[in-house]
């Protein structure tokens, strides 16, 4: 997996859509529960792209 | 020229028209169903996307076509050339030509190619995902993306001038009275690459000024047309995208001019871009011109 084959930025765009759906589906109050765990998720993502990017390749 | 225009106007242009139009739609549903309107918003930002990317995206994948043709061009053509060169021995030491600047060119083109163009999708698309959902933004990452690969294209740029004057026998002829006023005009007039282009237009133009003693004005000239043709194309369309932002700013949602900006500066930046395959194309067509000319006068 590497930066060029597009994997990281589908994968933001995929988080993207499918929160941004799951957040037209809920009400005003559970959209502020449910927003940190979208962070979290974009946060893992990325940690882990950068770490697959610049770390070992057995990581 | 119309007719260039002309097309140019019928691809974006009716896209535009469904933004337009699709926005106002998106107000009257806002007004007839206020309990709605989290459903119009993402429906809304949808469709424009859908409409909106396919220019933007077609520019890109136009110059990555252009560079990559170029590239494998010039993988022909430089063997030739550098044969050449020898074959006309001290014919060529008159001109002080720079071999090394082929080398760059090409290294520009290739740079433009796998580096440039892969980045400024990245942008495109880190933009649109914090468009679509506000409270994750990528907005630091994709102006970062920008003004880096604008300060790479730059230092490329003059690096160019640097091997041009270098040469020493190129003169600049163009910078007079005449063309002071128009170089403010554009200076002023086109956002974020306005000086960029100034500057390296006047590179260019100082290097074919000092060709134009060789292969006269009207081979230059049309050089010049066909070589930037592309970056005009992505300038004109990358301004309908503002105008256009500009236009429903009034009454349509923040969102979705912000997304047409965002779109518009990423294009900009794409014309920057294809400066350097127009400069690394004019470069070496009229080194090729020079050294034909070379060697059938010298004979």
């Amino acid at each position: 997996m590497r930066l060029k084959d597009g994997i990281f930025l589908s994968g933001i765009m995929l988080i993207t859509l499918l929160s941004s759906t799951i957040l037209l589906l809920f009400s005003e109050e559970t959209e502020d529960i449910f927003l940190p765990i979208v962070k979290l998720a974009m946060g893992i993502w990325i940690i882990q792209s950068i770490f697959i990017l610049f770390g070992h390749s057995l990581l | 020229m119309i007719s260039f225009v002309e097309t140019i106007l019928g691809t974006v242009l009716s896209s535009f028209v469904i933004v337009i139009i699709s926005s106002f739609m998106a107000l009257m549903v806002d007004f007839l169903f206020p309990s709605f309107a989290k459903w119009t918003r993402m429906l809304l930002i949808l469709l424009v996307i859908t409409v909106v990317l396919q220019p933007a995206f077609e520019h890109l994948t136009l110059i990555r076509d252009i560079a990559h043709s170029i590239s494998m061009m010039f993988i022909s053509i430089y063997p030739i050339l550098t044969a050449s060169m020898i074959a006309s021995g001290g014919a060529f030491g008159l001109l002080n030509f720079q071999p090394a600047m082929l080398l760059f060119a090409n290294g520009a083109i290739v740079l433009t190619e796998r580096v440039l163009i892969p980045l400024l999708t990245a942008a495109l698309i880190f933009d649109l995902a914090s468009r679509i959902l506000p409270s994750v933004p990528f907005s630091k990452m994709s102006d970062l993306i920008r003004t880096t690969l604008l300060g790479a294209v730059s230092a490329v740029v003059a690096t160019y001038s640097i091997f041009i004057t270098a040469g020493g026998t190129m003169s600049w002829a163009l910078s007079g009275l005449a063309s002071e006023p128009i170089k403010e005009l554009i200076k002023q007039n086109v956002p974020l690459i306005g000086s960029f282009m100034t500057e390296s237009l006047g590179t260019i133009g100082r290097y074919s000024s000092g060709a134009t003693i060789f292969a006269g004005g009207w081979l230059i000239t049309s050089i010049w047309t066909i070589a930037l043709v592309p970056s005009i194309k992505t300038l004109l369309t990358a301004f309908f995208y503002r105008w256009t932002a500009a236009l429903i700013e009034p009454f349509a949602q923040e969102d979705i001019t912000g997304i047409l900006d965002d779109i518009g500066k990423t294009l900009f930046v794409l014309c920057a871009v294809s400066f350097l395959i127009a400069f690394a194309f004019i470069y070496t067509a009229l080194f090729s011109i020079i050294l034909v000319k070379l060697i059938t006068t010298m004979k």
